[in-house]
This record gives structure tokens, sequence and C-alpha cells, in this order.
């Protein structure tokens, strides 16, 4: 027989009438007749129920694209995201949004998507899979779970996360396991920065007020780019810019777009940032351009201790730090070095300084980041118009009843030779599972990809992974396959950023707000968001309530959730709680966008004004009956806290710190041997470089984000390659040409790329961009599309020539790019600043030599091995180490007493 | 009647790309063909060196040379509204005729112009270009590349009315066109763009990443020496 | 001599070949389904008509089986970078584009819904063979009722259905499937889809793109 027509037929009236098939019957159900009508027709064929208007609703939403937060709406037709643009009720964001938030629709739509939970059934790694319903995928994790309860230790669960902004419930959900082994990825990202300023003001991050300032001195920052908050602070610099003659100075290693539209760019050595702001700070102290009367009111130290601290550093010897052990073209002159401080002080307090996150991403980062923020401090131009100034966020409630934290410390979450690294230290948490410092049995990871964006990569988290010996069960909530994703046992994925609920709110202008992420369309297949997955999992693991768990996950939803989150903060409460979030997409809303100008107005056409000196708000009558001042510090305490500062006779609100000033001198870090006031620490391996040598950093473009963006085909189309950025001069030294493939060696590893010449960055110094060189994560990102192993293949599968003009996307024929990148990342080494626990991102010391015969493009290797002795020397730079002592000759205590290292609690 | 038109304030951009992706999501504009792009390029020695940005972008120009070409070899299917926009009506190019047609018309409106501002969709094949996101204008919206700059360089306004944005901007600022001629006067004016970089001095695409890039100095659309525009082939044979 | 299929057996049957064609694509294997197929002698039909499941499929035992089956179902169609079973996907380059749109829109004209709580695609190759399923059993009732001008009607939206929804992107889809597959069920299953449709495409007219093989 052969396959005609009639055996069609009659395959399926004979043999195919009792096939189940109950699945494909019972898909339709019947609306109507069908009948014909007057005109012998059955339906109208003109009949068009998709065309209409340009869009049927419009959902406001807050972007998760980065981390910006920024407000904006989405235009749906037909259940589907058309476009989605800027909030214009947004103070921050004022209707506008970045090219990956406009991009954003991508996630919900990528083909690559998960859908549903998936189990792997073969080796970790090997991308074998089935699909499993959610009630079995939770049963499972719920099992393990219970058995980690009974037999072992709640501690034994760990999380981490990469981004967390779900509102607080990842770590109810630890908490109520009783697990303290909760791991954030501050330390790669810039936790260094935040342990700088916290200890000195009080919050981890500032809101430079760059529209109205007149000069703004930027240490390391791409501002422009990417960092905190792009969109919102470029609108306010490039306002600056046009309205107010704003003046940028950029201290970078690189030309990034910053720095290359800053009225002055200084290519300084890595890490020199700190030097080069004590300088300044001296030259300010010395020529008494300092806010002296500040200094004295706000702060721990007087001005007269500052002039002798200050003193030692030089114009003279910053320019020479500058310039790096090899004096290379470049750096700061130490004329420039003073012009730039008188510049900035004169113009005070309309100045300020920014940081982010450049200075922070070294050993003793933490000490960079607090020079450059003494700056402001010794012109007094925090607080101020055009300043230096508090971030003003909102907070929103954790509904009630809040699980405790577990019974015992975690080692990997609160490592006690980081005291001072409050942020943790997740980069190092593989050598120490490894080591057998804490156990894990059960490791969940969410929206993180550790195994790409972590130093050492696949070469230490993927080592760590791979082992389920150190990792026994691991579960992914993405909705991604990753580097990371791919070696889970369990994937549940979790809902795109679009299509869950979360309360939101971030320090991105000089107007706190209130906001948050709503579903603008459902979310697809089987998705589901973390928040829901994370109560049907405690259900699981505790169905009579008999573990005392199901009392915190008291929600009938996810909106229900949210909408407990909003309940009962003052003044939105009048206007409607989350309803009112809801519709309008941010509170308060403050007034209109004015087309005209591009800012917000009130209601007379006006800008909306801000605040300023937040920190000398007087305290009331009633906030003072029953306060007592310390007449030594001036410190107002009410039942036992600090919550304000008598000056001069008047009480102030004050700064976030024990003693309500500003805290200049550090005491708590000169308990454990690092110098309580500004100084600066060069990382001994720069310092002992050879001349032949170089060091590698890396960096962000304005079109991607750390890992989850190279697959998105509009920006993968502006940035889809990574080539190592090289001095023109330098290149042409070591015989290098434009394109030419180059092997860039570290201590624990090579890759092999692309060289690509410029004349925008530091003769020492290679930069290779971390966007690209995914190796597992979406068709485009890996460009499976143009190999001679199709992205129909995989692995093992037969390799099948691709049909020219055959592809899942006919705009992906159009891919007019056949270059996805190398990632750095494996070759960097993991190590802390021991003081606030960073990733020394951008001081890693490199060989650059032309390509070697065999090399091949793509070419990354790495010794697990040699990562782990890194490991080992970067810890003996911790208080608790042997080389400690050495890098702080300068501090005077009693070095036999140093405190013990403490398990504790909290972090 | 109003002149439509933009002035690019390149004091505040910042070149994020967003106008681009905006522009790509809202018109469904295909890879590897732009209406509007944005380009870098370096200019100066290290460590004199500084970044510029250019945005590149159909100039709507008050006399249109892909216009007259157009018409000269076709039916004039490209046109320019009263109110000054240059638009491509489809329909009237393929209806009731061959490829060749078609093809002669195309070819001879993208060598007229320019600012090589017309691309050809490499999925359709038919031709494309800046359109000033037309449809919005009628729903009383700005295009969408000025709706999401994020640094409010791209501003967008009526020339013909003097009390607007757009004019006022260019009257108080240096401006130039990307092209200045001697007759024409166009509907895109740059504010404090440096003269030469729209003379050759611009790196095609912000394809910094490929290094091949760097060996050409034409402003162009074409980003890679390697590809060239799809030839106007398969007509209508679109979705 | 063979005996002549009248016009209401011939939609019939080819609204039964749709249902099982998308049940295949629809979702796993079930344990139902697989009896089904292996105590009905579908399987020895099958192979009569040229289409080998293979040993396997006839004669391994049941669970393995079906684990191989559901682990190679979501290899093809649910784990990234596979052969995406969806309309969208291979016209649009995303999921949820206007196909999907479009689909349920034409489902919705010709009376038909989809179940409230459909978590699904309307343009997944399942779904819509499913639903040219339901249409053909229309037909089938025309016919049976001896109402030619109402299947005749009927007929033309089938048409319109395969025109506009499947014929551009299902063979490319099929072909895939047959490249990447490790399994004989899936390979021939997809094969005999192509070759289905092929078939009906042509019956009604329609013409085939010329890089269908």
């Amino acid at each position: 027989m052969e396959l005609t027509r009639r055996n069609f037929v009659k395959l399926g009236l004979t043999a195919g009438t009792t096939l189940a098939v109950e699945d494909s019957l019972g898909l339709f159900a019947r609306a109507m007749e069908m009948k014909l009508g007057g005109d012998g027709r059955l339906v109208d064929p003109s009949e068009d129920l998709t065309k209409g208007r340009r869009y049927d609703k419009v959902v406001p939403y807050t972007c998760l694209a980065c981390n910006i937060e920024d407000g904006g709406l989405a235009y749906i037709k037909n259940g589907r995201i058309e476009k989605l643009e800027g909030n214009p009720k947004h103070p921050s964001t004022r209707g506008r949004l970045c090219p990956k938030g406009n991009a954003g629709l991508y996630h919900v739509y990528d083909p690559d998507r998960i859908l549903y939970p998936l189990r792997r059934t073969g080796p970790r790694g090997s991308g074998q899979w089935k699909r499993v319903s959610w009630d079995e995928a939770i049963s499972e994790v719920a099992e393990r779970i219970v058995e980690v309860l009974d037999k072992g230790h709640p501690n034994e669960i760990m999380l981490k996360w990469g981004r967390n902004r779900i509102g607080g419930a990842l770590v109810r959900f630890m908490h109520t396991l009783g697990s303290n082994t909760i791991i954030n990825h501050t330390s790669i990202c810039e936790s260094s920065k935040k342990i700088g300023m916290e200890p000195t003001w009080g919050p981890d991050i500032e809101t430079p007020d760059f529209a109205k300032s007149k000069y703004i001195i930027n240490f390391g920052s791409n501002i422009l780019e990417a960092a905190y908050f792009h969109n919102p602070y470029s609108q306010r610099i490039m306002e600056g810019f046009a309205e107010s003659g704003t003046k940028l100075v950029t201290f970078d290693v690189r030309l990034s777009n910053t720095a290359g539209r800053s009225h002055e760019w200084f290519p300084i050595f890595p890490g020199t940032d700190g030097i080069i702001a004590l300088a300044m700070g001296n030259v300010i102290l010395q020529e008494g351009l300092a806010d002296e009367e500040f200094i004295n009111d706000w702060t721990n130290v007087t001005v007269q201790e500052l002039k002798e601290h200050y003193r030692q550093f030089t114009p003279e010897d910053a320019e020479r730090a500058s310039k790096g052990p090899f004096g290379d073209k470049g750096g700061i002159s130490r004329h420039d070095i003073v012009r730039i401080a008188r510049e900035f002080a004169s113009v005070k307090p309309y100045c300020t300084t920014y940081s982010y996150r450049g200075p922070c991403k070294h050993a003793y980062g933490s000490y960079n980041e607090k020079c450059q923020m003494m700056l402001n401090i010794l012109v007094g131009s925090v607080e101020s118009k055009g300043g230096y100034c508090l971030p003003r966020g909102m907070g929103y409630k954790q509904p009630e009843p809040v699980p405790p934290p577990g019974h015992e410390p975690s080692y990997l979450s609160a490592p006690p030779h980081y005291p001072l690294a409050t942020h943790k230290v997740s980069h190092l948490v593989p050598f120490w599972i490894k080591e057998g410092r804490q156990k894990v049995k059960i490791y969940f990871t969410y929206c993180d990809n550790p195994v790409y964006t972590n130093p050492g990569a696949e070469a230490v988290w993927g080592e760590l992974v791979r082992d389920e010996s150190l990792i026994p069960f691991f579960v992914s909530f993405s909705p991604f396959m990753s580097e990371t994703t791919r070696y889970a046992d369990i994937i549940l994925p979790n809902a795109v950023y679009l299509e869950r609920y979360e309360p939101e709110s971030m320090p991105s202008s000089l107007w706190p707000w209130l906001g948050a992420r709503q579903p603008v369309v459902k979310p697809m297949g089987e998705a589901q968001e973390v928040r829901w997955t994370l109560k049907r999992i405690i259900d699981k693991v505790d169905p009579d309530g008999k573990r005392g768990m199901k009392k915190y996950w008291n929600f009938s939803s996810p909106e229900d959730y949210i909408r407990q989150q909003f309940e009962g903060i003052p003044g939105l409460k009048d206007v409607g709680g989350w309803e009112f979030i809801k519709k309008h997409g941010v509170w308060p809303i403050y007034g209109e966008l004015n087309p005209a100008t591009g800012k917000i107005s009130d209601a007379l056409g006006f800008e909306i004004k801000a605040e300023y000196g937040l920190h000398k708000k007087e305290l009331s009558r009633a906030d003072m009956r029953g306060a007592r001042v310390d007449r030594r510090t001036g410190t107002i305490y009410k039942k036992g806290k600090p919550i304000g500062v008598r000056i001069k006779g008047k009480n102030y609100v004050g700064f976030g710190t024990p003693t309500r000033k500003i805290h200049v001198k550090v005491e708590e870090w000169e308990k454990y041997g690092f110098n309580p006031l500004p100084v600066w620490k060069q990382e001994p391996w720069l310092a002992d470089m050879k001349p032949d040598e170089m060091v590698l950093t890396t960096f962000k473009w304005n079109v991607h984000t750390q890992s989850r963006t190279a697959s998105i085909k509009w920006l993968a189309e502006i940035v889809h390659s990574n080539p190592a950025w090289i001095n023109a001069d330098t290149a042409r030294k070591k015989g290098i040409k434009d394109g030419d493939l180059i092997r860039i060696t570290s201590g624990v590893g090579y890759m092999v790329t692309k060289a690509r010449l410029t004349e925008g960055i530091h003769p020492r110094v290679v930069a290779v961009s971390t966007a690209c060189g995914h190796w597992a994560y979406g068709r485009l990102a890996q460009l499976k599309l143009k190999e001679s192993q199709p992205f129909w293949s995989k692995g093992q599968r037969i390799p099948v020539p691709a049909k020219p003009g055959v592809g899942q996307d006919p705009d992906l024929k159009n891919v007019w790019w056949n270059d996805r990148g190398v990632h750095p990342n494996m070759i960097i080494p993991a190590i802390a600043d021991p003081i606030g626990g960073s990733q020394a991102w951008y001081s890693t010391v490199v060989k650059v030599e032309k390509a070697r015969p065999g090399d091949r493009y793509g070419d990354v290797k790495a010794d697990p091995d040699k990562h782990y002795e890194f490991f080992k020397m970067g810890e003996r730079y911790a208080y608790t180490g042997d080389l400690h002592r050495k890098m702080h000759p300068e501090v005077k205590i009693n070095w036999e007493k140093l405190p013990k290292p403490e398990l504790k609690i909290g972090h | 009647m109003a002149r439509y038109g933009m002035v690019m304030d390149m004091r505040r951009c910042i070149g994020c790309h967003a106008c681009e992706v905006a522009c790509k999501v809202e018109n469904k504009v295909p890879l590897g063909v732009w209406r509007t792009q944005v380009r870098y390029f370096e200019k100066g020695k290290y460590p004199n060196t500084r970044r510029y940005f250019f945005l590149h972008i159909c100039d709507q120009c008050s006399k249109p040379a892909c216009v007259e070409a157009s018409r000269n070899n076709g039916v004039g299917a490209f046109y320019q509204t009263e109110d000054g926009v240059v638009l491509i009506d489809l329909k009237k190019l393929t209806q009731g005729r061959t490829k060749k047609q078609i093809e002669t018309e195309v070819q001879a409106a993208i060598e007229a112009c320019h600012a090589e501002a017309i691309f050809v969709d490499p999925i359709t094949g038919l031709p494309g270009k800046c359109t000033f996101c037309y449809h919005r204008l009628q729903a009383g919206l700005v295009p969408a590349c000025v709706q999401t700059c994020v640094g409010r360089a791209r501003v967008f306004g009526d020339f013909d009315d003097p009390n607007s944005e757009v004019s006022r901007l260019a009257a108080q600022h240096p401006a130039r066109a990307m092209h200045p001629s001697e007759d024409a006067d166009v509907g895109v004016v740059y504010l404090y763009q440096e003269g030469n970089l729209m003379d050759g001095g611009a790196m095609p695409g912000f394809r910094q990443i490929d290094p091949q890039d760097f060996e050409t100095g034409k402003l162009s659309l074409n980003t890679s020496p390697s590809w060239r525009p799809p030839r106007p082939g398969r007509f209508g044979t679109g979705e | 001599m063979e005996e002549r299929l009248g016009m209401e057996e011939i939609a019939e049957g080819r609204s039964r070949l749709y249902l099982i064609l998308s049940r295949v694509f629809l979702k796993e294997v079930s344990p139902e389904f697989l009896r089904s197929m292996r105590e009905k002698g579908f399987v020895e039909y099958l192979k009569g008509l040229g289409i080998d499941l293979g040993e396997d499929f006839a004669n391994k035992e049941e669970k393995e089986l079906l684990e191989e089956l559901a682990a190679e179902y979501t290899q093809l169609f649910i784990a990234p970078a596979g052969a995406s079973p969806y309309e969208s996907v291979w016209k649009k380059g995303l999921l949820m584009q206007e196909p999907a749109a479009e689909a349920l829109a034409f489902y919705k004209r010709c009376g038909f819904k989809l179940p409230e709580d459909f978590k699904g695609f309307p343009d997944q190759i399942g779904v819509e063979l499913s639903f040219l399923g339901h249409l053909t059993r229309e037909e089938a009732r025309a016919w049976k009722e001896g109402d030619e001008r109402l299947a005749t009607e009927v007929m033309k939206l089938e048409r319109e259905f395969l025109k506009k929804h499947l014929r551009k992107w299902v063979f490319d889809f099929l072909d895939c499937v047959m490249a990447i597959t490790k399994l004989p069920f899936y390979r021939e299953m997809a094969r005999l889809t192509k070759e289905f449709l092929k078939g009906e495409m042509e019956d009604l007219g329609i013409k085939l793109d010329r890089s269908v093989a």
C-alpha cells in the first residue's frame, strides 16, 4: 500500500476510529451552530477579528530588563504586547525607556523560553529533559526539603539569587524553612561601594542632583550607559549639560560613552581613583576651600584632624600612581589634580562626585569608595541642591506574620573572616563548599547565572554544580536555559517580569516613589511566578501546618500577596492602596509630564521642586519628648535608639549612623586592623606587575545587561561580539593589528579573542565586555544559526546541513553577523576585598600576545586548581590572614588582640 | 499647513540606541536594515580622545530627490505629504506592475537619495524608509524615537510654526543639516553636531565590535563590508 | 474492485486522521494513546502503508517506552532550541505573534472555542490540526444530512485555514522534526503528517511552495 489519499482516508476510517484521541477531540467546543447565512456563506470572509485600534489596553508596569526599575507602559492588542514605552507619570523615568526596556517584550515571546517544568533525564548538563507537571515537580522538591529538615539541618538548603526584586518572598521562604544560607550576588556587583558608604552616612547609595550640578567628578562610572540609575540620571546629566552648563570630568581606564562625552577624560591606571581623590581632598583642605563648618558640625572628625591626615596624600604621589608602575602615558598630572580640585570646590555646594562602580571592584575597593565620597563631605555638598544627596526610597510592607531567621548562622552567608562585608561574599561560596566549610544538600538558584557571571565561571561555579556530591539537588526557577540552569535537576519556570506581581521602589531620583510590576499579559504556557511556586512548595512541605510554616504564607493569590504589601501605607491608603498603583503604575504622582520640557510640572505648570537638606530636618517637640542628648557627641537618643543630633542648639534628624553624624572615621574598621580614616591601598599584584604585563578589565554596553540580553535580536544586532579593546600604540608595539587573534593569559587560564585597536584606553589595560560569549543561552546568543552544526542539532544529534533560507524566524535569515564573542570571566580569578567583599574585577594581571599557532578564536581554558590557588591567596588579605597586617603598617592597634572570627546570624 | 520636522540636539545625545530599538519594535523593521541608526565615532589620539554620536535618519527633504526619481522612473510611488513627510505608497508601487518595473523605480529612488535612507526590506522585498511614524502622527503622537529618547535629544514639531520648540531650537543654536546643499532645505536639523562628523568621519554603525568596520570610513547603512543590500527581488510575496 | 468512498466517509476519515496526528503533537504519548495504537492494529496498518514506527514502539515494555517517548517529546517541542511547534515562531520568530491571534480569530469566526482555562497556544501545531479535525467533522455531518451547500462552504474554510495557517511553515517544521528526532515514532508520524497535508492541500487546490520536497 502507498500513501495515497484514499489510503489516508481509510486509515482514518478503519484503523483510527478507536484511538484514544480525546485530548484532540475535546480541545474545541462548539460556540455556535454551523449554518449558512442568507448570502449562502458560512462566515463573513472579510471579517478580520484581529484588526482594529492600535491597542486594546495600556497597562503600567515597572521594568526589570536591568535593575534601574524604570516606570513603563505596555500597549496590549489582542492579548499581545505590541509596544513598551516609558510611564509619563513616573517622576524618575519621565516617560522614557532605554533600548533594553524597549526590547523587553522579547523576553515574553522568546521562542527559547521554558514554559513548563522540566526534569532532567540524563546526566547533569547533558541537555536531556522531560516535561513534568507542576504537581510532580513541586512534590519532588518538597520531598527533598522534608528529607533535609527531618534528617539534616535547614542550613543545608541554600538559595542564591542574582536579581531579587520579588518583594521579600525569597527570604521569607528561606526563613520559613529555618535556613540562613541565603546568598545574593552583591559581591560581584558593588558591595564594597556599599560598605564604603554605609558606615559613613547610613544608606548604601547616593542620589546626586545632576540636573542642577555645576561640576561632576566621575570616578570610574559609566552612567551614560549603565549603572544606577542609568536612565533617570542620564536624563538629568544631559539636562545639566544643555541647561546648566554642567561640567563632567571622568576618570576611567577606558573611553566609555560617559568618558567620551565628558568634558575631560583622564585615563588612569586601574584602582588609583582613591589616591587621586585623596590628593584632591588634600588640595581642598590645604587651600581653605573646604566647608569647614560642615566638617566640624556634621562629621566625627575636626578640620584639623583631617588636614593632618590628608597632608600625606600629595598631588605628586597621586600623579605617579595614576600613571601606573611604569609611568605609562595617561594618568593625571599634579597640575590637573590641583586645578580640578579647585574647580570642583569653587562651585560648592553645586558639585558632586559619582562612582558607580569602578573604584570599588578592587581589593581595598572600600577605601577607594570612601576616598571619593569624602570630596563631597569636604566641600559640604552633601544634601545640597546640585550636590551629593541621600537616597529617597520608599518602603512597602512584609505581610504579617514574618518568619524569624533560622537558628543557626551560616558560614556561606556570613563568612566570619569577612565581618565587615555585610553584603556577603557570594563569589567565594564554591570554594568554601569545596573545602567543606559548610555543607549544602539543596541549591535553589533564582534569576542568577553564576556559571557565566561570576569570576571563574565554568571553571569555578561549573565545577561546583556539576558535582553531585557537593550539590546533591539543584533547582532552578529560570525561564531561560543558561550556563547555570542547564545543570539543574529540576526547572520550575518563573514568569518573566512583564507577567509578575512585584512591589517596587528605588531611589532613582529626588522624588521617592512606590510602584509595582503586574502581569501586562497572562504568564505564557505554564510559567508561574516564583512567589506562588514558593507558596506551593511550603504547602507541600507543611500540608497540615504542623511545622508552623503555613502561617507565613497566608495568600490566596499572587495579587493578594502584593495587595497585602501595599496595605496601610500612609498616604497611599487614602487614594486606594494597591488599586491606585495598579491603575497608574506609580505613587505619588507628583505632576504631569510637560512634553515641551520633558520635566514633571505641577498644576501651575512649574517644574516640581525637590527637597534638600533632609539631614537638617528638625525634630519636633513630640519627637524630643522623653529623649536625651549625649553631651559629648550631641547624639539624641530615645528609647535607647539614636534619633537625631543636636548641633549648635538645634535638634536635627541627622544621618543613619549611630551618632547621627557623618562618620569620616569608622572605628568599626579599626577594630579589625583596617584604617578607620580614608586611605588608599594598591593591590600588591598590581604594584608588583612586570613590564610586559597588562591589566584585564571588563565592562557593560548600553544595550546589554550582564547576561540576559544577548539573545534579544534588536540588541544583539547592535552588540553581538566582544573583541578586546587594546590601545593602538600598545598593540603596534606587540605587532598586533586590528582584528588580529590575540591570546590573553591570566594566572588561571587564557582566552583567544580578536583585538580591537582604539585610542580610547589606557596603554596598559585591555578591556573585554562581559555581555557576549554565551555558550548555553539562546540560539542567537550562541549563534547556532550559522555554525556548521545547524542550530537544530543538539549535542549528540546527527548534524544536518541547514537548508539555505530555512530558519525558525524569517528575520534570523537576516542575521548578518557571524561572531558571538568570547567570554572573559573564566580567566578572572576570584578575590575579595577584605573589607567590603567585592570581587576584584578590574585588576586581573594578564599577558597579551598575538595568538599562537593552533589557537582558535573562542578558545577559553581555565584551570580549576589554579583558581583555587588564587582564592587561597586572596584569603590571606582577610583580616584573619597573614598578609593583612603587612598591608596596614600605619594602623596602631594591638595586632595580637584582633577580634576572633565569629559565626554570626545576620547580614 | 504644518511642516513636520525633527531637531537632533546633540548636546543631549548619549548614544544609547533607545531610538533605534524603539523604531524597530514600533515599525517591525527587520534585522540588517534601519530607518534610523545611532553611529559612533572617536576623534583624537590617546589620551585626548573623545566620542561623538551621529543620528542617521531620512532628511525628509523639502524637494525630495527620491520622489522625483520615483516619478521619472516609475509611477511616483514615493510621494510627499502636505506636511512634509516623504512616504512610499506600496500599493501604487506594486499593483499591476512587473518585477522589472518595480525594481527600476525603487533602485532609482535609492540611488537618488543623498543620505542612503531608503532600504529594501529583506523579508518582503519592498522598499522602506523612515516615515516619521506617520501612523503615530495621525493619532496625535510623536514618532517612537522621539518619545523614548532618554537624553531628549530628538525633538519633533512643526517648522512652520515659529513658536514651536523645533523652530526655536533651530533658530537659537548652531544648527545644520546632515548634507547641506544649496537649494534643498530639509526636515531634520542637527544642533551642535560637528562638521566633519557627517562627511566621512563617521564610523559605520555602532559596529565598533566588528573590527572590519574600522577599515571602511564610508557613511553607509551597510555596516559590514561583506553585506550587500538585498536587490529588490521578490515583490508582494510577503506574509 | 475497490469500493467507492462517499463524501461523508472521506470527510470522516480525514477528520479522524487529523485528530490522530493532532494528538501526536499536542502532548506526550499517554498510556491510553499508546495502548490504543498497539491494540487496535494501527501499528500494523501503518506498516502496510510503509510507515514503520519501529520495533520498540510495537513491543517495548510500556512504562519504559512511555518515558522514552515523553523525553523525546520534551526534547523536540518543549525544551529550548528544538523544533518549535508554534506557527508564530516559524513566521515571526517569536511566540504569540499575529499568527496566534489570527488563528484564534479564525476559530471564533467558525464558531469554535477553546476551553476557558486553556494554557496552550492557539497556533501550536497540535491545536491547528485538531481544529481541522473538528472542521472536517462538521463537513462530514453536513454531507450526512445531505446539505451539499453547507459542506462546500465548510470545505472552503478548510482550504482557507490550510492556506493561511499551515502552508508556509508546516513542511519546514516537519522536515525539522524528521531531521532531529531520535525515535522512529516521531519521525514516521511527522512523515505521515507531511504526506497527508501535502495531499490535503493539493486536493483543495492550494499551490505548495516550490521548496516543499
